[in-house]
């Protein structure tokens, strides 16, 4: 019985840390696109720029990005329960903000597919930091007192 | 707290937490895949699209420009796409592309004895969008002052070009259609919006200043 909780918790801490890692990929995806359609192109499947378009502000990206912050935090929420997964989720989100921050300026130069530039897009975004100043808020045990009943 | 109310307040978290994540997966793929129909395309971003001219073989030509560049350009530009477009009496025009491929450049140079030689690039996605120019300015120029600039494939510069046939007639060469040339007595308008062949976008031309002497 202890032996399947354990399991499950740990399955449950490496699909949390797997969920963060595609999260940030498809957050890098998205900003990637909306700076490519505010400067008039679209990124292809190489990572760069593919076809010239007229500049717009692609407003069903940005929505693309809130329905995912709603997602994230629904299942942030779901996992928080184990330490272990909170531990996963707050690593995963700091690795890729360092990492890509240290990947940045080299790799504007030399994108070689779109999954780097996903990464180092998705690791630089402020809604990742935003993301990561959410849960490692989170982690901080919170004392509550709740009024005494009448 | 009730129990059961507790229990019911739970199964509901639950439930919209289940439907915030099941939902928005699709929606976010749906939103995705409807955003580049969304955009009004201009031009593919390969060479054949934007510049044709350094897909073709190099000719003897193309060969005496990039023979007299300086040096230090052969470290910028990938040498086996330097194409000559267009002349004229003041001077030589030509295109070529950086060694990362990323960029297109135009190459002005004045014909004296001097071969001042001015180069400037833009990235392909910006040059689709503005083209390229790079302007001229010093005692030694027999043309005065002067701004090349290279446009690229299906943009129609007639309307430009119409602006002074005496000037513009002179300029010869495979990729003159595409390169005007601005001196003191071949005057541009500050602002032109262009036809594009293959997108309702126009190009939108925007005349770049220098300082007279």
């Amino acid at each position: 019985m202890k032996t399947e909780t354990v399991a499950r918790s740990s399955t449950q801490t490496v699909v949390a840390a797997l969920v963060t890692a595609i999260t940030v990929l498809v957050i890098g995806y998205i900003s990637a696109q909306i700076e490519g359609a505010t400067k008039g192109y679209l990124v292809d499947l190489s990572g760069t720029p593919g076809v010239a378009i007229e500049k717009r502000y692609p407003f069903e990206l940005q929505l693309a990005l809130l329905l995912i912050g709603i997602a994230a935090i629904a299942a942030y929420r779901r996992v928080s329960g184990s330490r272990a997964s909170r531990v996963a989720v707050v690593s995963v989100l700091g690795l890729a903000v360092v990492a890509a921050g240290l990947a940045f300026m080299p790799a504007q130069s030399t994108i070689p597919n779109l999954f780097s530039l996903s990464a180092v897009y998705g690791g630089v975004s402020p809604f990742t930091l935003a993301l990561l100043a959410g849960v490692v808020f989170d982690m901080v045990p919170l004392q509550r007192q709740d009024p005494p009943l009448k | 707290m009730n129990p059961q109310l507790h229990g019911t307040k739970g199964l509901l978290v639950k439930r919209a937490s289940k439907l915030a994540v099941g939902g928005s997966i699709p929606l976010v793929a749906l939103l995705l895949g409807i955003s580049p129909s969304l955009a009004q395309p201009i031009t593919p971003l390969d060479n054949s699209s934007l510049v044709p001219s350094v897909t073709e073989p190099q000719s003897e030509a193309d060969k005496a420009v990039l023979a007299s560049l300086h040096k230090d350009l052969n470290d910028t530009l990938d040498t086996s796409t330097v194409r000559l477009l267009a002349e004229d009496a003041n001077g030589k025009y030509a295109v070529a592309l950086t060694k990362s491929g990323n960029e297109v450049c135009i190459i002005s140079q004045v014909k004296n004895e001097l071969q001042v030689t001015g180069t400037s690039c833009a990235r392909k996605e910006k040059f689709a969008q503005d083209g390229v120019s790079i302007g001229l300015q010093g005692t030694s120029l027999s043309a005065g002052n002067s701004v090349t600039y290279l446009f690229p494939l299906g943009v129609d510069a007639t309307p430009l070009k119409g602006q002074s046939k005496s000037a513009q007639g002179q300029l010869n060469g495979k990729g003159a259609a595409h390169v005007i040339v601005q001196t003191a007595t071949n005057p541009l308008p500050d602002k032109a919006e262009l036809k594009r062949d293959n997108s309702s976008v126009s190009f939108k031309f925007q005349k770049l200043h220098v300082a007279e002497r």
